[in-house]
């Protein structure tokens, strides 16, 4: 999964439309906003149980 | 055969949300399909995960499920359903797919569930490459030459042994996704790679290049009884090489001989019956233009978007005749609705030429790569008809609602010769203009020929279409010239141009001479038989077979063709609205000229005009019809566009007035409108210097969104944060003048909401609030939506409700109308009004139950909201929870950055419903092919200020069992933050962190 909101701080912007493209073309789950991996992690962490050490 | 009595219940599998290769012709196909078998007594069980669409609506199925279109879901819904049998193959390829992995999974076999139509092995033997290709030499029947290959090796080693060019085609993909053509051995290795990389079973065909060749289509139909028919031909304007659904077409063909047409017409038909297909299939040929040599490329056996342009092109039903057949019926057994009196074995025969352009997203994706190939990236199609080809492609030219209405782009002019003979040689979506730039520049057809294997015959029309508008120039008011244009498909404004009048002008003195469009009627058999159908197109012959019926008329607008903003939603409203016209006891009339869609189907309205949407085509229907009034706040942007200039005709808008909708569509306008109101809104200001801006900017405090009309390098939209930025952004990003003025807002951050409001002047209903999971700044057509709205207080809301009421009735709604809010510290804010029918009505109307473009229209027709038995105010809300999620279709276009923003990108939608919020939004994930695994690597790339949100979502997944990974200055953040993180590499190294990603 690849989480990416990259836009415009000039240097890295070339990187970050290089990394979402990547992932577009290999089929890799994409979100550019957090609000978006928010929802998916409500998903997530309702469908699991928490393991944590004592 | 009689219908087949084994069988009471049959589940139909939809094709999901539109995507660039599969878009709204499988709504009309799988509408038609479940109609047809309801029609025969069966009991119809529907599955789709796209509420955009008509086949959804609970009227069109027994039983309608939303639901992803995956293995789990469509299988419990067999298991409750337990349907006898699946019908598979009206849902395009994402039907077929779901079917082979339930079969796949043994479901089918356990519950001993029947398939229907074309069995799966003729499915697999059509689809496979190694068994097509086995079955067309068992046929004798010439394929190109071809390796399957597993290694980019093996597709090498074919092509250093027979030659380039080659053709490059992965296996099992959707809209040939990832094909190509090389030229050389690296190109081949290039586009092999990523071609066995996309297909799901590593597989592509290395085929010997036949680009160039005359690309002809066959629309055929078999049934159990292996009586088999054509239901039309049709011809590529251009040939090999690039994807038919980019191609520009015409129906019936137009350059071959009758001996190659029945040559290829024995070999479709040999394929169809050697498949046993039992239903729909379209069979794609190449024809050696200097011999009779042919090449079978391609059998897709399902229908298909060719076959619903050949439906439309022909007024066959393809879809109902082949739901048909799959249940045993037998083409001699179907009645042809359309004439009523042949049967549906009878060939139709056009006497009109029908022409399809495709409508490219690059108006909005200007960045995008633009050359055409064998990857599909057109949105959706314009079609049009008329008695020649000259007519039908200018009517279709105009119908495609771009900026240009003719075939002379002023902007070609600026070319030089060089870079006008590439845009010819390498094709890209505007290669028409070229062509015509080049004609108007003298090149001889035959050389364009040469350039390009167009046919001459092709390229003959547009050098008549040239002569005739050059014949115009030299003859000012010409009434033998002007009928001559006229029936060659010239707009009365492409002749005002020339002749320096107005369009208006031009029609008044082709009226005063008595040149004025008749109508034909699209009838399947060339007026060889009697017939009924309602369809027609306009041209400037004789005889008119359209009359005007006693019974007093509504016109309805449509949409036009399908493109990124303006979807199948708009389809859905307009045949919707059609609906309660008819139910209101008036005659209905759409016009409308996208192929793909329902509200085409001659069989919706009362009457069809397949017609380019503009005001010189509407005012011609409208002379001859003098409806009541006419419709046009369900057909988007371009229905409402069509309002001032036709009610400065005289015509009447029904609904609210076009004084109204200017000013909720006019800034100033709407300024007023809300200051009266005292309704908050983002504070902001127009520059036309860059001190003016800094200045206005400074004034609003930051951020704030920077909205420029002209942009040089940046995005059209921006949010900038501070003054130096600012600076920044105006000195390099934007051109900004007097003419081009910026821009600038208040940028609030928070939620954003959504309602769709019905009002009829005096009542307000609001059938639901959406609440937005992105923040603002994302376009509301790309943001996820819940309904009903999860985080809102009731301050909130009753604030929303009391602001939508106050703007329903100060801007004179009657009717629809979209309003998005932005809620920033509890309080309420209006960004946006849009004084129609909006992308959200299907999805709103299937969540509430209440349909709200017919009651909108009751309203429209005189029903007010008490009327009907509805309360102003907010409706009462679903127990269920629905999430609507955008769907998207990135991989088929190249250099379109998928980062979203204030732009909208997608193009379809997925809904999930459920009786929690994390149920709701797992289905909407799943239907939106957003399969999340459960464990595994998460890789954030984050901006600066985004980054201390990060750091708390990444520890979630890091407590969920993810690994975290994260680029040099989001992995710092993350460990200062106490995240344990994995630093990968930056720039140039994205092949191996995505390698890293998929291990």
């Amino acid at each position: 999964m690849v989480v990416n909101t990259i836009s415009n701080e000039k240097e890295s912007e070339d990187d970050g439309a290089r990394i979402r493209s990547a992932a577009i073309s290999h089929d890799i789950p994409l979100f550019t906003s957090l609000d978006t991996v928010e929802a998916i992690l409500q998903v997530l962490e309702s469908q699991s149980f928490t393991t944590q050490s004592l | 055969m009689p219908k087949r009595t084994d069988v009471k219940k049959i589940m139909v599998i939809g094709s999901g949300p539109i995507i660039i290769g599969q878009a709204a012709e499988f709504d009309y196909s799988g509408t038609q399909a479940c109609l047809a078998l309801k029609e025969l007594g069966y009991e119809v069980v529907l599955v789709n995960s796209n509420p955009a669409t008509i086949m959804t609506d609970k009227e069109v199925a027994d039983k309608v499920y939303i639901e992803p279109l995956t293995l789990d879901f469509v299988s419990q819904v067999l298991r409750k359903e337990r349907p006898d049998a699946i019908l598979p193959t009206l849902g395009g390829q994402q039907g077929l797919n779901m079917a082979k992995e339930l079969s796949d999974s043994g479901i089918l076999d356990e519950m001993k569930i029947k398939l229907l139509g074309t069995d799966l092995k003729a499915i697999n033997e059509a689809e496979d490459r190694e068994q097509f290709r086995q079955l067309m030499r068992d046929l004798k029947q010439p394929v190109p030459k071809s390796v399957i290959a597993n290694t980019v090796d093996q597709a090498v080693a074919f092509a250093s042994k027979h030659g380039y060019p080659v053709i490059v085609r992965p296996a099992f993909t959707m809209g040939g996704t990832g094909g190509g053509i090389a030229d050389n051995e690296a190109q081949l290795r290039e586009i092999a790679d990523n071609g066995l990389y996309l297909s799901p079973v590593t597989q592509v065909l290395i085929e010997q290049s036949i680009a160039g060749y005359k690309e002809i289509e066959f629309e055929v139909m078999r049934d159990a009884a292996d009586n088999a028919m054509v239901v039309c031909n049709m011809e590529n304007f251009d040939p090999v090489g690039i994807h038919t659904g980019d191609s520009i077409v015409f129906a019936p063909i137009q350059t071959l001989s009758d001996d190659e047409v029945q040559m290829l017409r024995d070999a479709a038909l040999k394929i169809i019956r050697a498949l046993k297909i039992e239903g729909g299939c379209n069979v794609q040929l190449a024809l050696d233009p200097n011999s009779m040599n042919y090449y079978v490329i391609e059998v897709n056996p399902r229908v298909s978007r060719s076959s619903a342009l050949a439906s439309k092109a022909t007024g066959y039903p393809i879809a109902r005749v082949a739901a048909k057949i799959a249940v045993g019926l037998n083409l001699d057994e179907i009645m042809n609705p359309v004439t009523g009196t042949t049967y549906a074995e009878f060939e139709p025969a056009l006497d009109y030429v029908v022409c399809k352009i495709p409508r490219w997203p690059f108006d909005k994706f200007t960045k995008a790569d633009r050359t055409l190939g064998t990857q599909m990236k057109a949105t959706g199609e314009a079609m049009a008809i008329d008695r020649n080809i000259e007519g039908s492609i200018l009517k279709a030219v105009r119908s495609l609602d771009i900026d240009l209405t003719d075939m002379d782009d002023p902007e070609l002019a600026n070319l030089s010769d060089e870079e006008l003979d590439c845009g010819i040689v390498k094709a890209q979506d505007d290669r028409l203009f070229y062509l015509y730039e080049a004609i108007k520049r003298g090149y001889s057809i035959e050389k364009l020929a040469e350039m390009t294997k167009i046919h001459i015959f092709f390229l003959d029309k547009l050098l008549h279409i040239y002569e005739i508008a050059e014949a115009l120039r030299e003859g000012i008011n010409d009434v033998d010239l002007l009928r001559i244009a006229k029936r060659n498909g010239f707009s009365d404004e492409n002749i005002a141009k020339l002749w320096n009048q107005t369009a208006d002008e031009v029609r008044d003195l082709r009226v005063k001479n008595d040149i004025i469009p008749v109508y034909k009627m699209v009838d399947t058999c060339a007026g060889e038989f009697e017939s009924e159908t309602p369809y027609f197109y306009s041209t400037y012959e004789l005889e008119n077979e359209s009359v005007k019926t006693d019974q007093e008329s509504v016109l309805v607008l449509g949409s036009g063709p399908i493109r990124i903003g303006q979807g199948v939603e708009f389809d859905y409203a307009t045949v919707h609205s059609v609906e309660a016209i008819k139910k209101a006891g008036y005659e209905s009339i759409i016009m409308n000229n996208n192929p793909e869609t329902v509200s085409t189907d001659s069989s919706i309205s009362d009457k069809l005009y397949f017609e380019p949407l503009t005001v010189e085509e509407v005012m011609n229907v409208i002379d001859l019809e003098k409806p009541k009034g006419v419709v046009v706040q369900f057909g988007g942007q371009t229905a409402i566009n069509l309002a001032e200039p036709l009610a400065k005709r005289g015509v009447k808008i029904l609904g609210t007035s076009v004084a109204d909708l200017n000013r909720a569509e006019d800034r100033d306008e709407f300024d007023k409108v809300i200051k009266k109101l005292g309704i908050p809104q983002p504070t902001g200001g127009i520059a036309s210097t860059v001190a003016e801006a800094i200045k206005c900017a400074d004034e609003i405090g930051y951020p704030i969104v920077v909205r420029p009309s002209y942009v040089l390098g940046g995005r059209a939209m921006e949010i900038v944060n501070k003054r130096a930025d600012m600076e920044n952004y105006m000195r390099n990003a934007v051109k900004v003048s007097n003419d081009h003025p910026v821009l600038i807002d208040q940028y609030l951050t928070g939620k954003e909401c959504e309602v769709d409001a019905i009002s009829d002047g005096k009542d307000v209903l609001i059938p639901g609030i959406m609440e937005h999971i992105e923040r603002a700044g994302v376009h509301s057509g790309d943001s996820m939506a819940v309904y009903p709205a999860q985080t809102l207080s009731q301050k909130v809301k009753d604030q929303i409700i009391k602001y939508t009421k106050e703007l329903s009735l100060e801007l004179g709604c009657i009717g629809l109308m979209n309003i998005q809010f932005i809620v920033h510290n509890e309080e309420v804010y209006v960004i946006e009004v849009n004084p129609r029918a909006s992308r959200t009505v299907p999805f709103l109307s299937k969540v509430t139950g209440i349909s709200m473009a017919q009651v909108a229209t009751n309203i429209i027709l005189g029903q007010s909201l008490a009327k009907q038995g509805y309360k102003s105010g907010l409706a009462p809300e679903s127990k269920l929870i629905h999430v609507k999620a955008p769907v998207f279709s990135f991989s088929k276009l190249n250099d379109v950055d998928s980062l979203l923003g204030p732009e909208m990108k997608s193009t379809g939608e997925v809904m999930g419903s459920d009786v929690t919020l994390s149920k709701a939004l797992y289905k909407s994930f799943e239907a939106a092919k957003l399969h999340v695994p459960d464990h595994g690597k998460i890789l954030f790339t984050v901006k600066d200020g985004d980054k201390a949100e990060t750091d708390a979502l990444a520890k979630r997944f890091w407590d969920l069992g993810y690994q975290i990974l994260a680029t040099e200055g989001t992995a710092k953040a993350l460990e200062k933050a106490g995240v344990p993180v994995t630093t990968v590499g930056k720039l140039g190294e994205e092949d191996s962190l995505l390698k890293q990603m998929m291990d």
